[in-house]
């Protein structure tokens, strides 16, 4: 997103907050996409992210006011609203091990090179800093926010026990928080 | 006396902080993360602690590629919302909306389209002001760009929503008012993001309204004639729409 279109997003968000409707409509033109990308990519089924779609635009329209609170840019709390209720969707599913093996490719997790093109400061920031992580830790962080996965998905995944996974884990949070802090 | 960073325990401070990314990438225990949750509601300090790490994380948004939902997903909305029965308001800032992205629908059929929303009100500080939008849907590249304009900047940016639309020519943006020759408002990069200042020439040209805005392909640099000289991705009305009064 461009700052002009963050810009727009955030007054957008802010008329919604004061229920006008148009902007609401105007907003989910913009974000629409994005957002439901956002359910797609966690929730891998188009009917599920459809119906999580619908669930994300109502808690906009019934919480826009919040977001001017939680102090969030208006795209990262779109976004978020959009994970939570993705995540929230994956996990009241009962597990389902047998798609983990099928699906798994950590390439897939790579950034293309477009993407690569179009990121932005923080983006880069954050994966430079995730380069000083293991690979595996890398990957388990990304795997965590961008596919969703839990603890136990991550250990299968990555072929450890779950206790390592979480050591892992948190040692590699707490070490890119670090990095993170040093940078800016 | 150096240790292994690998092998260092981690001090309380850094516990917490691993407990707070944890709760925000959705890790934690489902126990642990009610908690949390409830903490947050209530405690400002916390709050402000997983909005920090929050955005911290949200660096990675960009990852999440936009994929186009199905148009009976947002009438499904709408219907729970505020009742299948009941249309769109047809006043106020956004109030031809709901027109525009219908011609926007039939236009699709077609090779391309372009349909332009703006919004034009008196305080720039506010929500309200001026702004215009733009969706430029085209059937070929199944792209879309949104344009957006604010009038009082004279700032025109355009958003690929799709990070595939990389072309080996440039875009090029151009004003059409009546019978006169396009006016190029600029070139956009071959992501087909594009963020443009106008000078005052254009900047009055589309205040004036019976604007038509187009893109078209132009060779590396630019139209070397100051016409279009490429295929053209899709042309619409620049429609301006005065504020509601309330």
């Amino acid at each position: 997103m461009t700052a002009l279109a963050t810009d727009l997003i955030e007054r957008l968000l802010s008329r919604v907050a004061m229920k006008d409707r148009a902007a609401f409509d105007a907003l989910y033109e913009v974000a629409g996409a994005k957002l439901f990308g956002v359910c797609r990519r966690l929730l891998k089924d188009e009917a599920d992210a459809e119906e999580v779609m619908q669930e994300v635009w109502i808690r906009i329209w019934q919480k826009a006011a919040s977001a001017q609170t939680s102090g969030a840019p208006a795209t990262a709390w779109l976004v978020t609203v959009a994970r939570n209720a993705a995540i929230d969707r994956l996990r009241a599913r009962k597990p389902q091990a047998s798609d983990i093996d099928t699906e798994f490719s950590l390439a897939s997790n790579d950034p293309s090179p477009e993407q690569d093109a179009l990121a932005s400061d923080d983006r880069r920031q954050l994966d430079v800093c995730l380069e000083t992580l293991e690979t595996a830790k890398a990957d388990a962080i990304r795997g965590a926010y961008l596919d969703g996965y839990t603890y136990d998905e991550l250990a299968k995944r990555h072929d450890v026990p779950l206790n390592t996974m979480r050591t892992w884990l948190r040692r590699g949070l707490i070490k890119l928080k670090a990095c993170l802090e040093g940078q800016s | 006396m150096t240790r292994p960073p690998e092998d260092m325990m981690p001090e309380n401070g850094d516990n917490d902080d691993a407990l707070i990314s944890e709760y925000v990438l959705r890790l934690a225990d489902p126990e642990v993360h009610k908690v949390m949750e409830a903490r947050e509601a209530t405690d400002p300090a916390f709050a402000a602690k997983v909005a920090e790490t929050r955005a911290r994380f949200s660096a990675m948004d960009d990852a999440f590629a936009p994929i186009d939902p199905p148009t009976a997903v947002k009438k499904a909305i709408d219907a729970r919302l505020f009742g299948e029965a009941v249309p769109a308001k047809s006043s106020g800032l956004w109030g031809s909306l709901a027109f525009w992205r219908l011609s926007t629908l039939i236009g699709a059929a077609a090779a391309a389209t372009l349909a332009v929303f703006v919004a034009l009100a008196p305080d720039a500080q506010s929500p309200t002001a001026p702004f215009a939008v733009a969706t430029i849907q085209t059937a070929e590249t199944d792209g879309i760009f949104t344009v957006l304009y604010q009038a009082d900047a004279g700032a025109l940016s355009v958003v690929s929503q799709s990070a595939q639309m990389l072309s080996a020519n440039d875009y090029e943006l151009w004003a059409i008012q009546g019978d006169n020759p396009p006016l190029s408002l600029g070139l956009l990069a071959r992501n087909g993001q594009g963020q443009l200042t106008l000078g005052d020439d254009e900047r009055l040209l589309l205040a004036a309204g019976a604007t038509v805005l187009a893109i078209s392909l132009e060779p590396e640099g630019g139209s070397p004639t100051g016409a279009p000289t490429g295929p053209v991705l899709g042309a619409g009305d620049l429609k301006i729409i005065e504020p509601a009064n309330s």
